[in-house]
Formats: structure tokens, C-alpha cells, sequence
């Protein structure tokens, strides 16, 4: 794969990966956020997903409406296969640079904490 | 929370944003997604906390928006990984840049309207913000007031305090924190710069500094010790003076213990304070001397200003005020009997009359950006509607929706960009240039900047109209569809005609609004002609003024030597090369002065505290002749009239018209003395009638004077006014040189030219009718351009139709009345509605106006032909060109 995931990317990939199957706008959010603190606005959300879909990382489709959301309908995405081959390469490439350099990573991180956590 | 009383709904404004801007910025299934997500995520909120929801609903949209606007979903299969926000937006300025380089006619115009406009509302809001929004630089100046004296059965009146009865105010009243005295006489210094000056010197009361708020820099304020009668003299000066004289500087108190001579009285230095701002003017403050005795209840020259008690109405403290004036008539008689008492904000005193008109200054000059915005508008529309083409042409190549509407909004922000930018130059310069012409006349001038308050509000303003131009493509887009219109490339009929209709109304909204403006402009222009028509009573030309004073106390043993050394300069000063005569006098004739209490024998004694008041005037020897003043009967005044004979008065002819009406032998009637006068002259013989002289002033009429010799009046400030052959101040040097080889200590004040007197009472005036002109030109110009567009478009439009008419036998009178009746159609209904907004919004003009009503039949006519005349010009050029339609080739067109 040529071309690398951005952040946002990625970080979407993994939420579609760690809820496994169909799901919408909100349960990715609440995952990203609950995991990192970090909330997306869903506009951002939805121009990355449909970026991806773009790729054909994602694949979507148009459910039911339901009342509690005005009668509109959700977009149901998965993660198609080229998605988790992306996500594949990506976390490859990540982990070929970080090889060896693990105690490190992990001190900077606790120096980062006591420095005052980490950025939001 | 509201939760259990009615079911909570995300805030309305944000969710209907989004909702109609995501119909452009996304796609259909992404804008349902994204919508009922957003509504779900809300509701699932609302149950726990529905303001954070609601909070929360409104953060979540804003962002959405902004990532739709970096990112917009494009159609599949085009892929546009690669660019990022800001990379892009560059290459949709420099695409839009280029764009309006293609277009360079449009572009100029959009830029100068604006900047036109946004420099208008700029300049004239830098003025209004200094002089009038700005708060008064003392300490919570909402609470500082002016106590003035008034005619009781009136209510009319502003008239200073004797000294007792501001003690007495200052003592029985309860409303007030302090009350304190402000006077401010020009005074000989000597001891400040290298040759004794005449300048305003403060005469105050201990505690103004307390009351103004005014901060101690160095040594000390006045103390209560300071004001009683043989004090020491002392002196305190201000930061100002301190600095440029004295070569001040932090901390360095050797200023303090120095001494300078105030009117020839050795005075020390106690203290600096930071410039109190008031009196206005003044640099150097004494303790003003207090007054006793009887007698003094009439001199009535004390400006008394106060500051309300915590909580004290202003309202309350008149009614407490007024109680005490009772109690001083009742007291003491006199002139207490009809004295009433008017509280007047320091603001309105330092500000005057100025507020209403410089407030509608700024009307007028966002009535020229609210026009200039119309017009840009209607360029815009026009604009859009004529690139159906293009639009169509790079759509079929491709271009999204959101890329079309993010080329509009990078080429508003070039517009607005380059237009408010001109406009803050615009701005600078003219405010400098304003500033220039009327910081004499202006209260406040030194206050006037153009800093960081005024450039948000032009920023502001700016943001404003950027904001509505970048919007305007994009909720159009979204309401009607535009650009798939436009990409049609049609110029088809619902969505047109309807915005012909807006484009209409624009115009006749620029038409009403340029009607108001220029109704203000020929008001002001009338006014400007009716004051210089003035005759003012005497030669003001070639009059050179020169204020000086001996320091002689006012009555004094040496009086006749003093009228010697006055006699001497006046010959000194005759032979000089052109100068044709000297005169010395109090005021001189553009000076009205002040007055003075007189009775006349033989006529009915008025009741006691109703005597009249004429003008009090002492003037030297050649005095009328010099200035020009004719004598209607009996004689002028000659060297005889001196202390060895019987007092002698001139009056002038408003005195007679006034108090003698049915007199036909005025000369020789005798005036008792008044309020004020010397104590050896109780009556003066009228020995001569002058001609009126009108004062300056706000109405420029005559008012009754009492002119007085000066050899029996030995008033020691007297200014000498010398008439030249030739520009008066070209000699001013020769004057002074002249003056100082007679009397090398004696300072002289700041010389001017009566003709600069008087234009300084026309410049404020001048100053409104110059730049109301200003922007009644500008209006009708933008208006012209307005209504041209409208009817250049319309006409294009009707091509086919003209064509089809001429070819069925219309001729061109047709023709013309078709085009020209739709231009006069909507300038008539501008000129209507206009009309009446300018006969709501001159009332505030009045305060200005001269000789002219608000409802001047001529004003309101040039205003309507010039209107008429403007609109057919607009009509001519779309006309004409309607005249040159051939028929066969318009029906070919379509």
C-alpha cells in the first residue's frame, strides 16, 4: 500500500475495528472519545468516513429512520477488506519504527504525564 | 431547568444553519446522517442535562460547519486525498484573484464603494468616539455636574454663581459629595518660559482636584488652608505644563518651592498633578480668591460644578438646590428673588450641542454604507446572474457545488479585503484633514484618535459586511438552487423575476436613503449661505487682535499713567508702515462679551431682580471709526470723555430699538448704573447711537450695548486692534516688536485676525455642510450607479421583447417612455419614502441650522429636481440603448 492513513483516518479504522460490524456516527464518537478524551465533531467525522469510503475503506449503507432522530436514517459503515489491509500496513509501518524503541516511548510518555499530561 | 415543563428541542438557530448550509456542503445521505446523529446524540443528552445539551448541540454544528466548509464530501470516484485546508484556500485566493483581475471595471467599483463607505463610518465614528462616546477622562464622570443659575418664571438661563451663594450651596445642600468652583481667566505669567505670557490660568476652589478625581504627582494639591483670604500664595501646575517647562520628569520634585508671577503676584509652586482637564485649557491652578460682603451677591462669575452624592437623583439634588435658592431670595433679596437653579451634566457641558448633530453625522455615513453595500449587492447579483456560463462551463468540467460557492466567498474576501483596507486610509486621512479644519471649534479634539476602540469598530463593520456578502452566494445557493440554475445556463423566469424584485427594492432603498442625505446637505449648504450673507455691522477684513494686559490692579492711583502708556502704544503702533488706525477696546466686535444690569432715568423702575441686561463694552478713543462701526446719531467717544468730566455711554441701536422705542431724542438721556460698575460713575449721559454689530455666536443677532470710554472705565486688559493696509498677521511680527520696544516685560497673547474669529463660528457649521455634502454626493453617485444597473439589466433582458415592439410599429418615444417610466417608477417611490425619513431625522439638525427651516419648500425642491435629474441620467445610457435594438437581429438572438 503506497499510501499511508492520515490520523484521523487511522484513528476512525480502529473504532470501525474495535466495534466490529455495521455502526453510525455516534458510537464512533463515544468510542474515540471515551478511549482518548478527544471529541470529534461529527461533520469531521462523517467528511473522514466518507473520504474513506472514497478509498474504499469503508463501505455504507442506508438504514431505517427512527424517531429519535427526527425521522432521519443512519449511515451504516464496515470496514471492507482493502480497509483492513490499510490498517494493516499502517500499524506495520508504525510498529517497524517504533521496533526496540519501546522502553523509551514509555518513559517520554511518563515524563510527558508528570510534564503535565498529555495534549488534547 | 425548563426540562419538565416543555420538551427540550436543540437551539433553533444553530440546527436551521446547518440544516441549510450542509444542502450545499454535503451530500444528500452524509447531510441525513450527519443531521439525525446530531439530533439523536442530542436528545440522548437532553435526558440528563438539557442546557449542556443544548450547549453541546450548538458546538458540535458550529464544527461540523467548519468541517464541511475544510472538507466537503466530494462525488465518488473524485479524489481529492491529497489537498489540505489551507493549501487549498490559497489556491482559491489566487483563483480569485485572478478572476477579478479578468474583470478589473467591477472589481475597481465594489472596492471604492466600499471603501468609500467603510471610511465614511470609520472617519466619522473616530470623531463621534473621541468627542462624544468616550467617557469625560475623571473619575465616574456620570456623577459631575454643572450648577447653573436661571431665570426662575422661565427656566431659561446658564448663569455663574456669585461666590456667597456658592458657598451657600456648597454648605446647605446634602445631595452632593462636593461642590466646587472652576473659573479660567487668560493671565500675565511670568517665570514659566523666558518672556512673561499670557495664559489661561485656573482660578479654583481647594477641593476640585478631589472632586475631579485628578491624581498628585508631586508636592501637593490645594488645601482648604490655601483658600482663605491672605493666604500665601500658592500654585499648583499641571503634568503638562511640568513637562514641557520645566523639564519634569519622574520623581524630580525640584520644580517645587519655585516661584512664578500670576497677574504680577509672586505665587510658589506646591504641587503637579496629572491634567485635570478642567477648566479646559488651563495649565496653572490658584485658589480662587473669596469674595465677601454684600455688594458681591451681584457679580455673579463663579462656574460651580458638583458631584452628586451616592445614589442622589439628579432630580432630587435640583429640588434641593431650588430649596436653597428660595431661602437665599428670601435672605437676601435682589436678584436671589428670581434665580432658579438647572443642573446640566459635565458631559453636555463639555460636549454641547454637538451630540445630536455629530450622532447624525454617523447616521449619515452608515446611510452611505448601507447604500454602498446595496449597490455591491446588486453588482454581485448581476455578476452572478451574467456567469451563468462560466459557472455552467466549469460545473460540466467537473466542479463541485462547494467549490463553485468557495471561489464566490475567496472573491468577497478579496472585495471586502481590499475595500476596508482602502477605507481605514480613507479614514486616517480624512479625519486628519477634519481634525485639522475644526479642532478649535471642537470640544474634545485633543481626544480624538483613531486607536484600537475605533479600529474594532471598523473592523467590525467590516466583518459585518463580509460575512453578509460571503453568505449571500451561499444561502442563495441553498434556498433556490442558484448555481444549478445558473449551470443550466438559463436565463430563465421564476428565479430571475424574483431576483429582479430584490434588486428593485435595493434601489429604491438607496434612493430613499440618498433622498435623506441630501436633504441634510442642502439644509447645511443653505444654512453656510444665509451666514455668510451676514452683514456683521463693521469692517471685519484687515483687523489684527492683539490680547494684552498691564499688571495694574483694576482701580488703582496710577490710572492716569496707565492711560498714558495706552496712548503711547497707540501712536507707536499708528506709525508703523501699514497700519491706517489702532483702537484699544475690552472685546473686540466678534467678542460678545458680557453683560451688564442698568436702569434709565425717566423710565419705569422695573421690579427688583427683573432689571435688564445690555452688553458691556469699554473702547478706546478712534474706536468706532477704526473698526468700521457707523455712527447713527450724536457723537463717538473723544479724548474729553476722561475721569475730569461727566460719564459718557454710546449705545447701540438695538439698545434704543429695545429700551427707547418711542424716544426721538435718545441723546443726551442718562443710564444709572447697574450691577456692576465703578463706584464714582453712577450715571452716563448717552452721547452717541452706533450702529448694530452682530455678535458671533449661535444666532448672530444685535444685542443691546452699553459701549463705555475708556478713560472713565480703567479696565486694565484691553485688546489692541490694529487695521491694516494689507493681510494683517503678514505684520503681526512688526506689532509685537513694536509693542516690546515700549514695553519689553508686558506679554502678549495669542494674535489673531477677526476674520479668523468669525470663521472659527462658521467652521463648525461649515465642517456638517462639507461633509454632509460629502456624503449626499457620494449617495447619489452609488444611487446613479444603482439604478443604471438595474435598468441596463432589465433592458437586456427585454431585448426581445423591445425588439418584437419596434418590429409591430412601436416608435421610439415608445421606446423611451417603456425604459425611462420603470427608472422614474422606482425613484418616485425612493423619493416618497425618503422624504418622510427626512422630516424625521432633520429635526436633529435644528440645533444648526440658520435662517433656513427644516421644511424649506427651495431645499425640498433642488432636492427632488436633483434626484429627478440624477435617475434620468442613470436611465439614459440603458435607454439609448434600447433605442439601437434592431429588430431583426433581437429576434434572431434567442
Amino acid at each position: 500500500m503506497s499510501e499511508r492513513l492520515r490520523d484521523l483516518e487511522y484513528t476512525l479504522l480502529l473504532a470501525l475495528l474495535r466495534l466490529d460490524g455495521e455502526t453510525y456516527g455516534v458510537p464512533i464518537r463515544d468510542e474515540i472519545a471515551a478511549r482518548t478524551g478527544r471529541t470529534l465533531s461529527l461533520g469531521a467525522l462523517y467528511t473522514t468516513l466518507d473520504r474513506l469510503e472514497g478509498k474504499g475503506f469503508v463501505s455504507s449503507r442506508m438504514a431505517a429512520p427512527t424517531a429519535v432522530r427526527g425521522g432521519r436514517r443512519k449511515k451504516m459503515c464496515r470496514l471492507t477488506l482493502a480497509g483492513k489491509r490499510a490498517l494493516s500496513a499502517t500499524w506495520d509501518f508504525q510498529q517497524r519504527m517504533t521496533q526496540g524503541l519501546e522502553a523509551q516511548l514509555d518513559e517520554l510518555s511518563s515524563l510527558a504525564a508528570i510534564a503535565g499530561g498529555e495534549r488534547g | 431547568m425548563a426540562s419538565g415543563r416543555r420538551p427540550v428541542e436543540p437551539p433553533r438557530f444553530s440546527r436551521w444553519l446547518v440544516g441549510l448550509l450542509s444542502r450545499t456542503l454535503a451530500q444528500p445521505e452524509l447531510r441525513e446522517a450527519l443531521l439525525g446523529d446530531l439530533d439523536e446524540d442530542f436528545r440522548r443528552r437532553a435526558e440528563h442535562d438539557p442546557r449542556r445539551a443544548r450547549a453541546s448541540y450548538r458546538g458540535d454544528a458550529w464544527r461540523s460547519l467548519f468541517a464541511l466548509l475544510r472538507q466537503p464530501s466530494v462525488p465518488r470516484g473524485n479524489s481529492h486525498s491529497g489537498d489540505f485546508f489551507m493549501s487549498r484556500f490559497f489556491e482559491d485566493l489566487r483563483l480569485a484573484a485572478r478572476n477579478l483581475r479578468r474583470t478589473p471595471g467591477f472589481s475597481l467599483i465594489v472596492i471604492l464603494t466600499l471603501a468609500l463607505g467603510i471610511g465614511s463610518v470609520t472617519a466619522v465614528y473616530t470623531l463621534v468616539d473621541g468627542v462624544i462616546l468616550r467617557p469625560l477622562p475623571f473619575d465616574d464622570p456620570d456623577s459631575l455636574v454643572m450648577v447653573w443659575g436661571t431665570d426662575r418664571e422661565t427656566g431659561a438661563g446658564s448663569f455663574t454663581a456669585s461666590y456667597p451663594d456658592f458657598e451657600d450651596f456648597r454648605d446647605r445642600s446634602s445631595s452632593f459629595e462636593l461642590v466646587a468652583a472652576a473659573n479660567r481667566y487668560p493671565g500675565n505669567v511670568a517665570g514659566v518660559e523666558e518672556r512673561p505670557t499670557r495664559m489661561d490660568v485656573g482660578h479654583i476652589s481647594h477641593n476640585l482636584f478631589d472632586l475631579l478625581g485628578t491624581q498628585v504627582l508631586i508636592g501637593r494639591e490645594l488645601e482648604p488652608a490655601d483658600d482663605r483670604r491672605g493666604a500665601e500664595p500658592v500654585v499648583v501646575i499641571a503634568e503638562s505644563l511640568w513637562r514641557r517647562q520645566f523639564g519634569g520628569q519622574s520623581e524630580d520634585a525640584s520644580v517645587l518651592g519655585r516661584t512664578l508671577k500670576v497677574e504680577g503676584v509672586t505665587h510658589t509652586v506646591v504641587g503637579v498633578v496629572r491634567n485635570p482637564h478642567f477648566p479646559r485649557g488651563a495649565e496653572l491652578f490658584v485658589p480662587l480668591e473669596p469674595q465677601e460682603g454684600t455688594e458681591v451677591r451681584g457679580l455673579h462669575n463663579i462656574n460651580v460644578v458638583g458631584r452628586l452624592a451616592d445614589g442622589v437623583p439628579r432630580t432630587a439634588a435640583v429640588a434641593d438646590l431650588e430649596r436653597i435658592a428660595v431661602q437665599l431670595g428670601e435672605e437676601h433679596g435682589g436678584e436671589n428673588l428670581t434665580r432658579g437653579v438647572r443642573l446640566q451634566p459635565l458631559h453636555e457641558a463639555f460636549v454641547g450641542d454637538r451630540r445630536q448633530p455629530f450622532l447624525l453625522l454617523l447616521g449619515a455615513s452608515a446611510f452611505v454604507l448601507l447604500i454602498a453595500c446595496a449597490n455591491i449587492s446588486n453588482l454581485l447579483l448581476h455578476r452572478a446572474a451574467g456567469r451563468g456560463r462560466e459557472v455552467a462551463t466549469r460545473a460540466a468540467l467537473g466542479a463541485s457545488t462547494s467549490q463553485l460557492l468557495r471561489q464566490f466567498f475567496a472573491e468577497s474576501l478579496w472585495l471586502v479585503g481590499a475595500g476596508s483596507g482602502l477605507g481605514f486610509v480613507l479614514a486616517w486621512v480624512g479625519k486628519e484633514v477634519q481634525l485639522k479644519r475644526i479642532s478649535a471649534v471642537l470640544p474634545r479634539a485633543d481626544e480624538v484618535a483613531l486607536d484600537g476602540r475605533v479600529l474594532a469598530f471598523g473592523l467590525a463593520v467590516t466583518c459585518a459586511v463580509a460575512v453578509g456578502f460571503a453568505l449571500m452566494p451561499l444561502i442563495e445557493a441553498a434556498r433556490r438552487d442558484l448555481f444549478h440554475q445558473l449551470a443550466a445556463g438559463a436565463r430563465t423566469q421564476g428565479g430571475s423575476s424574483n431576483r429582479q424584485l430584490l434588486r428593485r427594492l435595493l434601489v429604491v432603498v438607496e434612493v430613499a436613503l440618498a433622498v435623506v442625505l441630501v436633504v441634510g446637505a442642502g439644509l447645511m449648504i443653505r444654512t453656510m449661505l444665509r451666514l455668510s450673507d451676514v452683514d456683521p455691522g463693521f469692517e471685519a477684513e484687515h483687523v489684527l487682535v492683539v490680547p494684552m494686559q498691564f499688571d495694574v490692579p483694576f482701580i488703582s492711583e496710577d490710572w492716569p499713567q496707565t492711560l498714558e502708556r495706552y496712548d503711547a502704544l497707540r501712536e507707536r503702533l499708528a506709525a508703523l508702515p501699514g497700519v491706517r488706525g489702532v483702537a484699544v477696546a475690552y472685546q473686540d466686535p466678534a467678542d460678545p462679551g458680557w453683560g451688564s444690569s442698568f436702569t434709565i432715568e425717566g423710565e419705569p423702575v422695573p421690579e427688583e431682580g427683573h432689571n435688564p441686561e445690555a452688553g458691556f463694552r469699554p473702547v478706546g478713543v478712534d474706536y468706532f471709526r477704526t473698526m468700521g462701526i457707523p455712527m447713527l446719531q450724536g457723537r463717538a467717544f473723544e479724548t474729553t470723555d476722561d475721569a475730569n468730566n461727566a460719564g459718557a455711554v454710546v449705545v447701540n441701536q438695538a439698545f434704543i430699538d429695545r429700551h427707547l422705542p418711542d424716544e426721538p431724542q435718545p441723546i443726551g438721556r442718562i443710564v444709572n448704573k447697574g450691577s456692576w460698575w465703578l463706584p464714582e460713575l453712577d450715571q452716563l449721559r448717552i452721547v452717541g447711537v452706533a450702529g448694530n454689530v452682530k455678535y458671533s455666536g449661535r444666532h448672530l443677532s444685535a444685542r443691546p450695548a452699553l459701549y463705555l470710554p475708556h478713560r472713565q472705565f480703567p479696565v486694565p486688559e484691553m485688546k489692541v486692534l490694529v487695521r491694516t493696509a494689507g493681510e494683517p498677521l503678514t505684520i503681526a511680527d512688526s506689532v509685537r516688536r513694536a509693542i516690546w520696544a515700549l514695553e519689553p516685560e508686558l506679554p502678549i497673547g495669542n494674535v489673531t485676525t477677526i476674520e479668523e474669529k468669525l470663521a472659527s463660528t462658521l467652521e463648525y457649521r461649515g465642517f456638517l455642510a462639507q461633509l454632509l455634502s460629502f456624503f449626499g454626493a457620494t449617495a447619489l453617485f452609488l444611487c446613479a450607479l444603482g439604478l443604471y444597473g438595474v435598468l441596463a439589466y432589465a433592458t437586456a433582458q427585454r431585448t426581445r421583447e423591445i425588439g418584437l415592439r419596434v418590429a409591430l410599429g412601436a416608435q421610439g418615444a415608445d421606446v423611451i417612455s417603456l425604459v425611462m417610466s420603470q427608472g422614474l417608477k422606482l425613484t418616485a417611490v425612493g423619493l416618497v419614502a425618503g422624504m418622510a425619513g427626512a422630516w424625521g431625522l432633520t429635526r436633529y439638525l435644528s440645533s444648526v441650522l440658520f435662517g433656513v427651516e427644516r421644511g424649506d419648500p427651495t431645499t425640498l425642491a433642488a432636492v427632488v429636481v436633483t434626484i429627478l435629474a440624477v435617475s434620468l441620467l442613470a436611465a439614459w445610457v440603458p435607454t439609448r440603448r434600447a433605442l439601437q435594438i434592431e429588430p431583426t437581429r433581437a429576434l434572431q438572438d434567442e
